[in-house]
C-alpha cells in the first residue's frame, strides 16, 4: 500500500508541473521585466509581432514611436509604410491572393485589392486614401541613396517595389474617390462633379510619380501599367486635366477589362 | 495580372543570416530526456549519455546498456493544424468542381502557410552502450520554414532554414578511487550543415540563382570536423536518495568544421553544469534535474535558453514519464519499454528567436528503439 502511494506521487509530480505550466513561456514575465529569467521581446520584434498578427494600429503607434527616438534607422520605414499600406486596405499578401481573379487593366487590377467606397463607405474611405498616402510618404523619407540600385542596404530593392505598389495604390484610390460610387461600386463619371481641377492634377501628378521611382527590374511591369494609363488619359479629348480624367473614366466603364 | 505578380510571387533575395542553430544543447538527444526539458547533464537516456554527460556511463548496475537502433520524427503542431485544415477544406468542397471553391481553398492554403511554420525532421542513432564505453553512428535532420505576411523590409518573407548533423561518437568513462567522482569523455567526428535562407518578394536578378545547381548543392552541403566534450560527474548515493552534481565542456578548444557549406564553421567551447535529485525505491525513481548551460555565455542567449529544467519518473524500468522546461516552454514525455523495443512519444517547444514568443516551434516527436 505504501508502495502505491509512493508510485502515484511520483507520476503526480511532474504532471502538476506541467499542469501549472501550461503552454506560456515561464520567461514571459509580466510589466516588461527583463532581469533574472525574464525576457522581454524588443520593441522591434513587438511592432513585427503586432503587424504580423493583424494589430495595425499597434504596429504603427509602435513604430512611430520608435523613428522618433531614432530617426536615422531607416529600415523601418518600410515596415512602417507596409503597416499604414495594410491598414489603408492593401497588403502584399492580399495581392499574391488575388492572382485567383480575373482582370487586365490597372484600375481593374487594384480594385481586386484595395478598398472601395462602396466596401467601407465614403468617409472612411478618405481615411484610407490617406494612410495610403502616409505609407507613400513615409517611403520617401528614406534617402534616395539608401534605395538607389547602387544602395547596398537590405531594404533597397524591396523598398523600391513597396513604393511602386503603394504609389501605384494610392494614385488609383485618389482617382476612385472620385469617380467612384459609394452606392455601386462602379466606375460613374457623374461622380467626378466633385472633383476640382486642382484634384485632377494632383491625380496626374501621382500617376507620374510612379514613373520617377527608380526601375529595378522586379517593378518595372507595374512601371509600364501605370504609364500606359498615364498615356490613355493625357491621349482623352479635353482642354482640362479634369475633362481628360473624365472621359478616360467614361471609356473604363464602357470598355470592357483587356 | 501577371505584371504585377511576377515580382510579388518570386521569392528571392538570398541572404544568409550567420545565426547558429546548434548553442548550448547536445547535438544529438534522445526524445525522453528532451521530454525532460533536455536537463540531461545528471540523468540521461540511452545513446543520450554519450552526447549529454560521458560521465554518466559506469551509473547503473549492467555492464551492457544499450545496443539498438532509434528512430525519431519531429514535427511541429502548426504544421499538423495546416494539414488537418487542408483535408477539411478538400473534405468539404469534395464534389464540388465550382472555381471559387478552387480559390478560396488556394487563398486559405496561402493564409495557413502564411500563418503556421512548418518544422519537421528526423533522426537516427545507430549504437552500443555500455557501463565503460559507448559507440553511436547518428544522423538528425530538421528543415524550418516559416513564411511571414509582413517580412523583416515590411514585404512578405519566406525563411528557410535547416539543421543536419550527422556523425559518429565514441565515448568513456572512468571511475576514480573516491567512488563518487567519475569521469567521462566523448570524441565526434562531425558533419554538419546549417542553412539560412531568407527568400522575400525583390531583386529579380537573384531569382536566377535558384535554379543554378550550386543553390541546391548550397542547401545539401555539410562541414565536417572533429571535436571532444569533457564531463565529470559527482554521485553521492543513498538509499532512497541520491545526489549528483555535473559538470561538462562541449567542444573543448572549439570544434572547427571546414567544408562547402557556408555555416557552421565553428561549434564554441561550452561550459555547463547542472544538479540531479533522485528519489528511489528499488523498482521506481524520480529524478530532478536542473542544467545551467553556457555558463559564460559564448553564444549570447537569454538565460530562459540556457536554463533546462525537468523530472523523470520510472515505474518498474518498464514505464517512464519526463516533464520539465525546454527553452521556458512546458515540456512532457512518455516512454515505453517493450523488451525489445521502446516507444516513446515527446512534446516540446524550442524557441528560435531571441526572446519568449518571437519564433517558438511546438513540436511532437514520435520515437520507435528496437535493441536491448
Amino acid at each position: 500500500m505504501k508502495q502505491r502511494w509512493l508510485t502515484i506521487a511520483l507520476l503526480g509530480l511532474p504532471l502538476t508541473l506541467l499542469a501549472c505550466g501550461g503552454t506560456k513561456n515561464v520567461a514571459s514575465c509580466p510589466g516588461g521585466k527583463t532581469s533574472g529569467i525574464c525576457s522581454q521581446q524588443t520593441p522591434d520584434e513587438q511592432a513585427q509581432a503586432k503587424l504580423n498578427n493583424g494589430d495595425y494600429d499597434g504596429a504603427i503607434s509602435q513604430l512611430n514611436d520608435l523613428i522618433a527616438a531614432e530617426p536615422e534607422t531607416y529600415s523601418r520605414l518600410p515596415i512602417l509604410a507596409a503597416a499604414y499600406a495594410a491598414r489603408a486596405g492593401l497588403n502584399i499578401l492580399t495581392v499574391a491572393k488575388s492572382q485567383f481573379s480575373a482582370g487586365g487593366s490597372l484600375l481593374d487590377v487594384f480594385a481586386a485589392f484595395i478598398p472601395t467606397p462602396k466596401t467601407v463607405g465614403a468617409a472612411a474611405y478618405k481615411i484610407h486614401v490617406a494612410d495610403m498616402q502616409s505609407a507613400v510618404a513615409s517611403l520617401k523619407r528614406i534617402p534616395a541613396a539608401l534605395v538607389a540600385t547602387t544602395s547596398a542596404s537590405d531594404y533597397a530593392s524591396s523598398a523600391t517595389l513597396q513604393q511602386t505598389i503603394y504609389t501605384a495604390a494610392y494614385s488609383v484610390m485618389f482617382l476612385n474617390q472620385f469617380a467612384v460610387s459609394p452606392d455601386t461600386g462602379k466606375l460613374d463619371p457623374a461622380q467626378l462633379a466633385t472633383m476640382t481641377e486642382s484634384d485632377a492634377n494632383a491625380i496626374l501628378t501621382n500617376f507620374a510619380d510612379t514613373g520617377q521611382i527608380p526601375a529595378l527590374g522586379s517593378n518595372t511591369a507595374v512601371q509600364a501599367q501605370v504609364a500606359a494609363t498615364l498615356t490613355k488619359i493625357n491621349a482623352e479629348p479635353g482642354a482640362t486635366s479634369k475633362e481628360k480624367i473624365a472621359a478616360f473614366v467614361a471609356a473604363q466603364k464602357t470598355t470592357p477589362a483587356s | 495580372m501577371r505584371w504585377i505578380l511576377a515580382p510579388l510571387l518570386a521569392f528571392c533575395c538570398l541572404a544568409s543570416v550567420a545565426l547558429a542553430r546548434k548553442t548550448n544543447g547536445p547535438i544529438y538527444e534522445d526524445p525522453f530526456d528532451l521530454g525532460a526539458g533536455g536537463a540531461s547533464l545528471t540523468r540521461a537516456s540511452k545513446e543520450g549519455v554519450l552526447f549529454s554527460n560521458p560521465a554518466l556511463l559506469p551509473l547503473g548496475a549492467a555492464f551492457f546498456r544499450w545496443t539498438g537502433l532509434t528512430t525519431t520524427l519531429l514535427v511541429n503542431k502548426e504544421s499538423v493544424d495546416t494539414a488537418r485544415g487542408i483535408v477539411k477544406s478538400a473534405q468539404s468542397s469534395k464534389g464540388s468542381s465550382s472555381g471559387s471553391d478552387s480559390k478560396t481553398q488556394a487563398a486559405d492554403l496561402i493564409d495557413a502557410v502564411f500563418k503556421n511554420p512548418i518544422h519537421l525532421g528526423w533522426g537516427l542513432a545507430l549504437s552500443t552502450v555500455t557501463s565503460a564505453f559507448g559507440l553511436s553512428a547518428f544522423s538528425r535532420f530538421e528543415p524550418d520554414i516559416r513564411a511571414k505576411q509582413f517580412g523583416s523590409t515590411g514585404l512578405p518573407e519566406v525563411e528557410l532554414r535547416t539543421e543536419s548533423y550527422h556523425g559518429v561518437a565514441v565515448g568513456t568513462a572512468v571511475r576514480t578511487p573516491l567512488r563518487w567522482l567519475l569521469f567521462g569523455a566523448t570524441a565526434k567526428y562531425l558533419y554538419a550543415g546549417e542553412q539560412d535562407i531568407a527568400a522575400q518578394v525583390t531583386d529579380s536578378e537573384t531569382i536566377a540563382s535558384f535554379g543554378q545547381q550550386k543553390f541546391a548543392q548550397n542547401l545539401v552541403a555539410l562541414n565536417k570536423g572533429v571535436g571532444l566534450d569533457l564531463g565529470t560527474l559527482l554521485f553521492f548515493q543513498g538509499q532512497n536518495v541520491d545526489l549528483t552534481a555535473a559538470a561538462k565542456v562541449d567542444d573543448l578548444g572549439n570544434t572547427k568544421l571546414s567544408g562547402t557549406s557556408a555555416q557552421p564553421k565553428q561549434f564554441k567551447q561550452v561550459a555547463s553544469a547542472g544538479l540531479g535529485l533522485t528519489l528511489h525505491s528499488t523498482a521506481d525513481a524520480l529524478h530532478f534535474a536542473v542544467d545551467y548551460r553556457d555558463l559564460s555565455n559564448v553564444y549570447k542567449e537569454a538565460l530562459f535558453k540556457r536554463l533546462y529544467v525537468g523530472t523523470k519518473v520510472t515505474l518498474r524500468t518498464y514505464l517512464g514519464f519526463s516533464g520539465g522546461y525546454y527553452n521556458g516552454y512546458p515540456s512532457m514525455g512518455i516512454e515505453v519499454d517493450l523488451l525489445l523495443l521502446r516507444l516513446a512519444f515527446t512534446s516540446y517547444t524550442r524557441e528560435l528567436g531571441d526572446h519568449p514568443g518571437v519564433d517558438p516551434r511546438h513540436i511532437y516527436m514520435a520515437s520507435i528503439s528496437a535493441g536491448f
